[in-house]
């Protein structure tokens, strides 16, 4: 029988809260199955298979807050991490704003209802062998060698607390990155799914190994400012950094955002719509957060204006609104607050490629390691282009072009969209482990300012 | 040799793979943090499990957080690596590691589990609290323990405590469209080392906070750095940084076999180019995981290599990779200890160990500040972008000083620099002496997929670099 047992979970919340006494906890417990295949150079560098259980505590002792995490989920352990728990909020300061833990009314009516598939989850060696082989095959007979990660994963919540509420979900998902190099050049393909069968492995690496075969002998061009056409993939690395400097409570509280005192205010072109979906997700939805809270939609940029942002409760109570079920926390390191789950640049009506627009100008795959700290009120981003980039003439596809670097300010630059794909592609980022999933259409923008070049 | 072990050892024996290797993993992590008045992170965690590794036709992982049934989680990586072969490397050869038998420990005088917590909250309040008027003032340490059991099927059986802890606060203020930061002693999430409490309270963060607060109140009206070409000379902090994007992740071996393509991408730096000009002549770079204290340093990696010292740059000539012992092989190179990874959930993989730059003889930051006729000194991270390959980067940094006549002259805003590896090292003509030289350790260097976050260390002394662009 499958470890990854809704009533398992509950049990072990349950049980934290027993051992809590009086004092007000919350137990967040997650239980996990990932399956992994790693390739490089044009083989099969590892297979593995990782399972974990672990449940979080918050404590709340008058104003002050303590959490705790641990997987040992003995008897004594959790009795220590809830004990751990407790104490660390007994020393943390008071303050007059933290709220308590949610009931069943205050966690609000779930919506929307998550994915599970179990064959994600167990897995079917043949079936999967066989796609395997077929991805390999595929790069190979576009003389390519794939590099990259086939992800299947499944995942339990259950969130329990001495409120009274007791809510659990149970979600799968599956992705593939690959990676296919060929000369100097490289090509990605890669999808994020509810269910491992709709990963159709060999189209994913031939298209993957066709883009790097196609990219093998690139030219240089010289930095400047060119119209593009954005693939979902590279418009995805720029939202996840929009989300980080501008859709959380914490950057809005602390004036970073650039959404800050500007609500239904133009902050960007009017073609331009971001949102966070919660439970309206048609890939990995999650319908409610790690402290039990219903997520929603959120609207961040309605049309080119400024929309909310994303809250938890406390959050949500410091600025007089209600929390949206975005309490997010890690383990590994501190989160800068409220986080969305995912964003979704919303899709325009425009079909097709979008190139048949562009008289002259560059196809982008790919950005790679985008940073947006340079000018968080502006959305001012540099990053680079990878996986392909193409010049294009007439509407057509030219030569390939050596990666180049931009610098941009994106919220100007978004102005000058005249091309919204009309169909949404996901793919895995650094967040799809806490589910959710980033979506976003081609863009054809005019005058993309690239600052750099690659060559040596 | 504990009992689970014994019992997974036994099992992976009885299935006569090539190679096993057995890890027991408890980690032990706390993160505080304070901004404005508020504790904003009070997370302790514990984390422990098996981690199984098999070579037996291809590699097999399985980790498991119960370890009820270590004899299972042994099949299930048997299963695992017999299942890759047929797509594997057709030749996979590693080696043969000398049993390791003992015992190592970080150099720690305080455990940081043992401090009481409402001590280091205080700590931290106050450095806050001495910040005054910001938009943002914060503080924050970090302390992680791991303890690691290894055993073998050639026989190691070691134990090793690793102890990191480190230690930031940062000062943001925000005016008229304008978010300008300082940090201590280095942003991202402070300076970090393989040592006790004892090394976080060595930093004066009450004596530092007013006066980055004061700083990053002063940069809303600083003028923008000019554009074009100057001498720039980087302090340590950011100069680790430097090291770690442009020298490190370009030398390590799995990049260049094409391996990490599919999140971190390759290396501009190829087998050929062994013995090729990477910077200057007194560019001297090496990759050592004994570095007393360092973050980067350890007995031994997670595939019980013992901790060694490796030359990747030479005189200013490329020299060597970072690699484990089946990419040492492909890549007919010295074995460097290289393989880490962040957990008994992650599968090791080559990692930085503490990647430095050797001192020069510029000797103090006055005196390189005083030898340079005109210029900027670069201070401290704020975004950091480089191309997959490690050629392109770009660098913004939280503050810039004039320097004229050998002078600061003045405080600039917003500097950011970028150029291409080679070019860059290659206008490197000074570098401060030992009395500068120090570790700058960061808590998070991402790598892999599923990406694994893991802490590494960079010693270097600050350099100056000619004729670097600023944007």
């Amino acid at each position: 029988m499958s470890v990854l047992q809704e009533s398992r979970a509950l049990e072990i919340g349950e049980a934290v809260c027993r051992k809590a006494g009086d004092v007000p906890v919350q137990a967040t417990v997650l239980l996990g199955r990932n399956r992994l295949t790693r390739l490089g150079g044009g083989v099969v560098l590892h297979h593995a298979e990782v399972e974990d259980a672990k449940v979080i505590v918050r404590a709340l002792v008058g104003g002050g807050e303590g959490v705790a995490f641990s997987n040992d989920l003995s008897d004594a352990g959790l009795e220590r991490v809830a004990k751990q728990a407790i104490e660390t909020a007994r020393l943390a300061p008071n303050l007059d704003g933290r709220p308590s833990l949610p009931n069943e009314a205050d966690a609000g009516e779930l919506q929307g209802e998550e994915i599970w598939d179990e064959a994600t989850v167990e897995g079917d060696p043949e079936h999967e062998e066989s796609q395997l082989a077929g991805a390999l095959d595929a790069a190979r007979e576009h003389h390519a060698a794939l590099a990259g990660i086939l992800c299947r994963r499944g995942g339990v919540r259950a969130i329990v607390n001495t409120s009274g509420l007791r809510r659990s979900g149970r979600s799968t998902s599956a992705y593939v990155r690959f990676i296919a190099s060929c000369g100097e050049g490289s090509g990605h393909g890669g999808a994020l799914v509810n269910r491992s069968s709709d990963l159709d492995l060999p189209r994913l690496a031939g298209h993957a190994a066709a883009v790097a075969y196609a990219a093998r002998a690139p030219k240089s061009l010289p930095a400047g400012r060119y119209d593009v056409v954005l693939e979902p993939e590279a418009v995805i690395e720029l939202l996840e950094w929009f989300s980080g400097i501008a859709f959380g409570a914490r950057a809005w509280e602390e004036g970073r955002s650039f959404l800050k005192g500007r609500l239904g205010e133009k902050v960007t072109g009017s073609k331009v719509s971001m949102y966070d979906p919660g439970p309206e997700a048609q890939i990995v939805p999650v319908s409610f957060d790690r402290e039990g809270v219903s997520r929603r939609r959120v609207d961040f940029i309605v049309n080119g204006c400024a929309g909310d942002v994303v809250h938890d409760r406390h959050s949500a109570k410091r600025n007089g609104c209600s929390s949206t079920g975005h309490w997010a926390i890690d383990e590994r390191f501190p989160v800068d607050g409220p986080t969305p789950g995912a964003v979704v640049m919303a899709a325009g009506n425009d079909s097709g490629d979008l190139l048949d627009g562009l008289d002259y100008g560059l196809h982008v795959h790919r950005f790679h390691y985008v940073n947006g700290r340079l000018d968080p009120q502006k959305a001012r981003m540099t990053g680079l282009t990878r996986d392909g980039v193409f010049e294009v003439r007439d509407g057509q596809l030219g030569e390939a072009v050596r990666d180049l670097r931009f610098t941009e300010n994106l919220l100007e630059a978004f102005e000058r969209i005249d091309g919204l794909g009309d169909q949404l592609h996901s793919v895995a980022t650094f967040w799809s482990e806490h589910g959710g999933a980033y979506a976003a259409p081609r863009l054809r923008i005019r005058d993309f300012t690239f600052t750099g070049t690659c060559e040596r | 040799m504990n009992g689970t072990l014994r019992k997974a050892l036994d099992r992976m024996t009885s299935h006569g793979v090539r190679l096993g290797q057995i890890r027991w993993v408890e980690l032990q992590l706390e993160w505080l943090a304070f901004r404005n008045g508020e504790v904003t992170v009070c997370n302790r965690t514990l984390s422990r499990g098996l981690g199984i590794r098999v070579l037996d036709g291809g590699w097999g992982y399985a980790a498991s957080q119960s370890v009820d049934e270590p004899e299972a989680v042994v099949d299930r990586a048997v299963r695992l690596a017999r299942a890759a072969a047929p797509h594997a490397y057709e030749r996979i050869e590693i080696g043969k590691n000398p049993p390791a038998v003992g015992h190592w420990r970080s150099p720690c005088k305080v455990d940081p589990f043992t401090v009481p917590l409402d001590e280091k909250l205080d700590w931290l309040r106050e450095a806050t609290e001495a910040m005054g008027d910001v938009s943002v003032a914060s503080a924050q340490t970090m302390a992680l323990k791991r303890v690691t059991q290894f055993v073998s099927t050639e026989g190691s059986d070691w134990t090793q405590e690793q102890v990191i802890t480190g230690v930031s606060i940062g000062a943001t203020a925000v005016k008229d469209g304008l978010v300008q930061i300082r940090t201590w002693p280095k942003s991202e999430d402070g300076n970090v080392a393989g040592r006790g409490w004892e090394y976080v309270l060595s930093h004066d963060i009450h004596d530092q906070a007013p006066k980055i607060a004061e700083e990053a109140r002063q940069l809303l009206h600083a003028p923008k750095v000019p554009e074009g070409e100057h001498d720039i000379i980087l302090d340590s902090a950011q100069l680790s940084l430097q090291i770690h994007e442009s020298c490190g992740h370009p030398v390590e071996g799995d990049r260049v076999l094409g391996e990490e393509m599919s999140l971190a991408g390759g290396s501009f730096l190829q087998p050929p180019q062994l013995g090729e000009r990477y910077g200057s002549d007194i560019v001297n770079l090496y990759a050592e995981g004994t570095s007393v204290g360092a973050a980067g340093s350890f007995g031994w990696d997670d595939e019980g290599s013992p901790a060694t010292r490796i030359p990747l740059v030479e005189d200013g000539r490329f020299k060597g990779w970072l690699s484990g012992r089946e990419s040492a092989d492909r890549l007919n190179t010295p074995q460097a200890s290289a393989m880490r990874a962040d957990s008994w959930t992650g599968v090791p993989i080559v990692r930085m160990v503490n990647v430095n730059l050797a001192p020069g003889n510029a000797g103090s930051l006055d005196d390189l500040v005083a030898s340079t006729e005109r210029g900027f000194l670069l201070s401290r991270n704020r975004a950091w972008s480089i191309d997959q390959l490690r050629l392109n980067f770009q660098f913004g940094c939280e503050a810039a000083y004039r320097i004229e006549d050998g002078e600061i002259k003045g405080l600039y805003r917003d500097p950011v620099y970028t150029g291409k590896t080679p070019t860059f090292w290659g206008a490197c003509d000074a570098i401060c002496g030992e009395e500068e030289w120090a570790q700058w350790g960061w808590a998070f260097c991402g790598k892999g997929d599923p990406m694994q976050l893991i802490h590494v260390s960079h010693g270097c002394a600050p350099a100056r670099f000619r004729k670097v662009r600023l944007l």
